[in-house]
């Protein structure tokens, strides 16, 4: 992503450079926290939006029904697991998930281990026999200027807080 | 016609998979799937209102087996509506059917385009 710095002058970048040093990563994933920050908040809304069904007590046989929703249990899952995952550092490079992320781990469902991402995936994405509900995918398309905006915003108030320091 | 039109009528024209708008009343027997608008990414102010509006929407093909022939037509649909933007989003198995899901992305203007079975005559 392109990212631009306000500076009043050439003076002022190097003297900014210098004093950035190792400091960049610093930088990096702090603009990154606002960032996933507002997409966070963006995919909570989200999961709080997905609609469910009512508890089946016999699963059905999926080709002669037609597409169930999520019931409640699975709706509480994702939404409990939805967040930002750990950050990876890797020189100067910092990067994280943000949704339901790996790290979500499983619930037990009507005496069955189900995964709380497959869950997640399977509302977003539909299958045969749920219906789709792509609120993830909606929630990082509409948060992805705001987050840019807050990732910049961030970025050049501690490149600020540096200089000035 | 709109481009979403004309890419549910070229989907329809693939054989070896029903394709429907939306959601099947009855699923076929063989492959199939779906195609659908999930919602409004972009638009402009214009004075007659909106003008110049984007939508993502998703295409979903249910197959028994790889089917990389229909996989490839579909694809080449997608490439010849949406030129370069779509994406296959995601490919799953699914236990309970037997059938892989995937799911392709893509993105369209509202634009409208010629209808070959009027301007064909």
């Amino acid at each position: 992503m392109a990212m631009k710095i306000s500076t009043e002058g050439l003076e002022d970048l190097s003297a900014m450079l210098a004093k950035l040093g190792n400091r960049a990563e610093d930088v990096a994933s702090g603009a990154l926290y606002d960032g996933a920050g507002v997409v966070a908040d963006a995919m909570k809304r989200a999961a709080d939006s997905i609609v469910c069904g009512p508890q089946q007590k016999k699963r059905p046989a999926p080709e002669k029904t037609p597409k169930r929703l999520p019931t409640p249990e699975e709706k509480a899952a994702v939404v409990g697991k939805t967040g930002i995952a750990k950050f990876h550092k890797n020189g100067g490079e910092v990067d994280t998930l943000v949704g339901v992320t790996g790290n979500a781990g499983y619930v037990m469902i009507g005496g069955r281990k189900k995964a709380v991402r497959m869950i997640a995936r399977a509302i977003n994405s539909g299958t045969s026999f749920m219906v789709k509900q792509p609120v993830f995918r909606r929630a990082a398309s509409a948060s992805k200027s705001a987050a840019q905006a807050a990732i910049v915003s961030k970025a050049e108030k501690m490149f600020e807080d540096i200089i000035n320091s | 016609m709109t481009k979403f039109d004309q890419l549910v009528s070229q989907l329809k024209n693939i054989s070896g998979i029903e394709i429907a708008e939306y959601e099947w009343r009855t699923r076929p027997n063989g492959d199939f799937g779906t195609v659908q608008k999930d919602f409004e990414i972009d638009s402009d102010n214009g004075s007659d209102g909106k003008q110049d509006r984007a939508f993502e929407g998703s295409v979903d093909i249910f197959t028994h087996g790889k089917q990389m022939l229909t996989v490839a037509a579909v694809e080449s649909v997608l490439e010849d509506v949406c030129s370069g933007s779509w994406y296959l989003n995601s490919e799953q198995y699914e236990h309970e059917t037997g059938l892989i899901h995937r799911e392709f992305v893509f993105q369209l203007t509202d634009e409208e385009v010629p209808d070959p079975e009027e301007s064909g005559g």
